[in-house]
């Protein structure tokens, strides 16, 4: 079967090795164009596997956006350093926010915004002010719980963050003493990621960074529970089922499990008593 | 460098073209893991039975994997399967499969786990068997919860294997003891009920950021060069992501009893209030650990032999391979199946 998108692939591979042509920007922008259309209708290619074809698209994308960014030869060297540096950053903050699951638009403010005061506009902090003060006691005290919790988890990002930055620094220096022209692209890569990872696995016997990590955990914790202690108290308001009658009701239902339990070995050894009688 | 760089990146592409090929031909993954008989079943654990083709002559085998991840690893394939190995060398196989917790199981402890299930499934076998022991292998946690079982049921099992166990959580360079130690475990099952587990998946992922993550995709293509190749990787994959949520309540007591208390070492690990003591186990004892396993480095799988009785039967067996790799790989699995029938035939 013909699939008119790798019909592409291979005729752009083709061009490539047929003219000798150097990989460049207008190639690299004809490459970008198929790996969006992978990326868009993966399906055209194979209904049973779109992931993985977006997965590779966005992948090459990603490798080429910073192939580009290297052979910017309007910087010097210690401003593509930099500009690793930040876009490795980029990716421990990535990193962490893969771990925390929040929705998208939140997420970055944590690590941009150090206080409360500044993660919200004026406007904003004026209808949260409106709202605390319509709320009775118990709710504000609620509602406070979880803005704290969520502050100091923000405060714990912030500080594992700093660690992670550390890690990535050591091992761009360790990289850079190691660094070996004569290897390919692909052992490059595969030796950078081995310097981090000894890096960060060294890094964690530090307490500093023990304590970061937890701290991050943690606090993630601290942030859930709050969450569902607002949430309780409003669907109780609301005569709704809570999470805390869920968990009661879980509670029963484990206890009658449990006398299930004892019952079915009771019977299994009156039956293996009465087989080895009868 | 701008022709090594061109070069570089030609390759690249070449390999992406190859890789999509194979992704637009292969046809969706049939589902050939765990076809076996369920022979016992209690709450959301079964009990698979591999038959054996011959007459079994030896006491059956029941293989006891952990709680995280599922055992569909044992099984991945037809030509990737230490169980069916097993069976081709006549041996009687179970397989504990202990299901996906959801929060009504979230109060399920160490004692249900062991105490309850590992014991039911124990009786199970030797009835139906007509044996009266049984020998037992455990994997990773379920190496754990196998030498605890041991420990306590001397009667019952005639030889341990235990491979890619953690025993010695205090050893230096184990990572995710370190992380687990520092972490309220409890304050995060309070939050979530059950750890999820994708959130598991994340922390193991978290011990090699950049060789689990980053470098993994990018060398995505590499893996996909034919049908084989991957079909063998989807299948890995699937099994990656197939992670079962981790009883809140077995959680928190693996982590306070085992990682923080060094429960098998320091005789902090109660099983219905009945203390493990790794000394009373009499047992024939295998242990095979990976050399270059990054979750439970070798040392404090080897840390077994100085906790068991010094008249307790003890061969250890080391490989050059990591946690998973141990088992699943081409290169070791023959090795660790000649090693573990020998052990059982002796």
């Amino acid at each position: 079967m013909n699939h008119p998108l790798l019909d592409q692939l291979n005729q752009w591979l083709q061009t490539i090795e047929q003219t000798g042509s150097v990989i460049d920007s207008t190639r690299l922008k004809e490459w970008n164009q198929l790996m969006d259309q992978l990326q868009t209708h993966p399906e055209q290619l194979s209904h049973n596997h779109t992931q993985w074809i977006k997965t590779l698209a966005q992948n090459s994308k990603a490798m080429f956006g910073l192939v580009e960014t290297l052979q910017d030869r309007s910087t010097d060297s210690s401003e593509q350093l930099k500009k690793l540096r930040e876009e490795l950053h980029q990716f421990n903050i990535q990193l962490l926010m893969q771990q925390a699951s929040l929705p998208q638009h939140l997420a970055p403010l944590i690590f941009t915004h150090t206080h409360v005061s500044t993660l919200f506009s004026d406007e904003q902090q004026t209808k949260i002010k409106q709202f605390k003060s319509s709320l009775n006691a118990p709710q504000f005290e609620t509602l406070n719980r979880l803005i704290e919790t969520f502050v100091h988890w923000q405060q714990a990002g912030q500080t594992l963050t700093e660690e992670m930055n550390q890690i990535t620094e050591l091992a761009t220096q360790t990289w850079q003493v190691q660094f070996d022209e004569t290897l390919s692209a692909q052992e490059q890569i595969e030796l950078w990621g081995k310097i981090y990872d000894q890096t960060y696995q060294s890094r964690f016997q530090e307490p500093s960074m023990q304590l970061a990590q937890s701290a991050w955990l943690n606090g993630w914790a601290d942030l859930k529970i709050a969450w569902k202690q607002l949430l309780t108290q409003l669907t109780e308001q609301a005569g709704l089922p809570s999470p805390k009658q869920i968990d009661i009701l879980i509670e029963q239902l484990d206890q009658q499990r449990r006398r299930i339990r004892q019952l079915e070995k009771r019977l299994s050894a009156l039956e293996a008593g009465g087989d080895h009688n009868g | 460098m701008d022709n090594d760089i061109n070069k570089a990146m030609f390759d690249s592409q070449k390999a992406l073209a190859k890789a999509m090929n194979v992704l637009s031909e292969l046809p969706p993954l049939k589902d050939c893991s765990l076809n076996a008989d369920v022979v016992l079943t209690i709450d959301k654990m079964r009990l698979l039975h591999f038959k054996t083709s011959g007459r079994g002559k030896q006491p059956p085998l029941i293989i006891c994997y952990a709680l995280v991840n599922r055992p569909t690893i044992l099984d991945l394939a037809p030509e990737r399967s230490l169980v069916q190995d097993l069976r081709a060398k006549g041996r009687d196989v179970y397989l504990i499969d202990w299901g996906y917790p959801d929060l009504c199981d979230r109060h399920l402890g160490l004692d249900d786990y062991i105490g309850d299930y590992l014991d039911s499934i124990v009786q199970c076998v030797i009835n139906r068997s007509g044996f009266n022991q049984i020998d037992l292998m455990g994997i990773c946690q379920g190496g754990v919860f196998s030498l605890a079982y041991a420990s306590l049921n001397q009667d019952r099992v005639r030889k341990l294997v235990t491979l890619v166990t953690p025993v010695d959580t205090y050893v230096e360079g184990f990572t995710l003891s370190e992380m687990v130690r520092e972490t309220d475990i409890a304050q995060l099952v309070s939050a979530y009920g059950n750890l999820p587990g994708e959130f598991l998946n994340q922390i193991y992922a978290a011990l090699k950021p950049l060789q689990l993550g980053v470098v993994k995709e990018l060398g995505l293509s590499r893996s996909i060069k034919d049908s084989t190749s991957a079909e063998l990787f989807l299948r890995m994959e699937q099994w990656i992501n197939d992670s079962p949520d981790l009883a809140g309540r077995a959680a928190t007591e693996f982590a306070e009893t085992f990682f923080k208390g060094n429960g098998l070492l320091t005789g902090s690990f109660y099983v219905d209030s009945n203390a493990v003591n790794l000394k009373t186990i009499r047992s024939p004892i295998l242990n095979i650990f990976g050399a270059k396993d990054h979750l439970v480095p070798s040392a404090s799988s080897q840390a077994l032999k100085a906790a068991i009785h010094p008249e307790t039967p003890y061969q250890e067996l080391s490989l050059p391979a990591g946690h998973i790799g141990a088992f699943i790989s081409n290169r070791c699995r023959g090795t660790v199946i000649d090693a573990i029938e020998a052990h059982l035939s002796q």
